[in-house]
């Protein structure tokens, strides 16, 4: 049977889980935003946020990319990601996506690159390159 | 950042076990992980064995819903560890899909390289870990 704390009001306990499960650091010119979206390894997926000359830069900071190199599959990368990134039009480096956003679409912007990371690595992983 | 370095089984390096070691440039202090994996057979592709994920940058991890109780569905929000045992399916012969899918956070979290070396030695069962140095992240202008 599922653990139940009953000392905590169910607010309180799904206040909790959200918590655990979306959370920001903001450090010295850069916000990182960690997400309830996965990679196939478990680990969430976090965007960092900087703001440049142009509006603000989201960027999954290469974290899908070391995703795949630790499975030796980062030689895929750059194609994969160019894909996702041309079909949600986002940008695709060799060893990260991103996207500029204004504040206005800065929202949209962090779930959209973050859901392109993660597809990224799926994909690959799906390809069946270094996994079971 | 990172290396990678051979390992050997009572003094003889055994062809495509490897030690992984990475961490970011630009997050200091943490972000540290340590891989254990075997490559197959001369293929660019490695089959990860185990690994260690200290302070890292994104640090939730889910494990999936389906698997070895009291684990499956677990949410970890700190450094962890993936073991072997836990992502080796006996019926299968072979490693759970995913990328070591399953994880157990590390408690206490080491606090400096130095214990987060020690931890490893210990769950990857391996020997002179001190030989590992500390990143040499770049200085820091303030």
């Amino acid at each position: 049977m599922a653990r139940i704390l009953t000392n905590l009001s169910l607010p309180d306990a799904v206040d909790a889980a959200l918590a655990r499960l979306v959370s920001v650091r903001h450090t010295e010119g850069v916000s990182h935003v960690h997400l309830p979206i996965f990679y196939p390894s478990g680990a969430a997926v976090t965007v960092s946020v900087e703001r440049t000359a142009d509006g603000y830069l989201v960027s999954d900071e290469g974290f899908a990319f070391r995703e795949v190199e630790l499975v030796g599959a980062d030689d895929r990368f750059p194609e994969e990601a160019k894909g996702v990134a041309d079909a949600s039009g986002l940008r695709a480096s060799t060893r990260a996506v991103s996207a500029i956003a204004d504040v206005d679409s800065l929202a949209g912007t962090i779930a959209d690159v973050a859901a392109a990371s993660s597809q990224i690595a799926h994909e690959i992983a799906a390809s069946g390159r270094g996994t079971a | 950042m990172g290396f990678l370095m051979s390992l050997a089984i009572d003094g003889a390096t055994v062809e495509g076990l490897m030690l992984r070691g990475g961490c970011y440039e630009h997050i200091l202090g943490g972000a540290i992980t340590l891989q254990l994996e075997v490559a197959l057979g001369g293929q660019r592709t490695r089959v990860p064995v185990a690994r260690i994920d200290w302070q890292p940058a994104n640090p939730g991890h889910k494990n999936p819903r389906t698997g070895p109780a009291p684990h499956a569905g677990r949410f970890i929000g700190s450094s962890h560890f993936h073991p072997f045992e836990l992502n080796w399916v006996e019926q299968e012969s072979w490693m759970r899909a995913g990328n070591l899918p399953f994880a157990v956070e590390i408690s206490p979290d080491p606090e400096t390289f130095r214990e987060i070396l020690d931890f490893a030695g210990s769950a990857l069962r391996i020997k002179d870990m001190d030989q590992i140095g500390a990143p040499k992240w770049p200085a820091r202008l303030v």
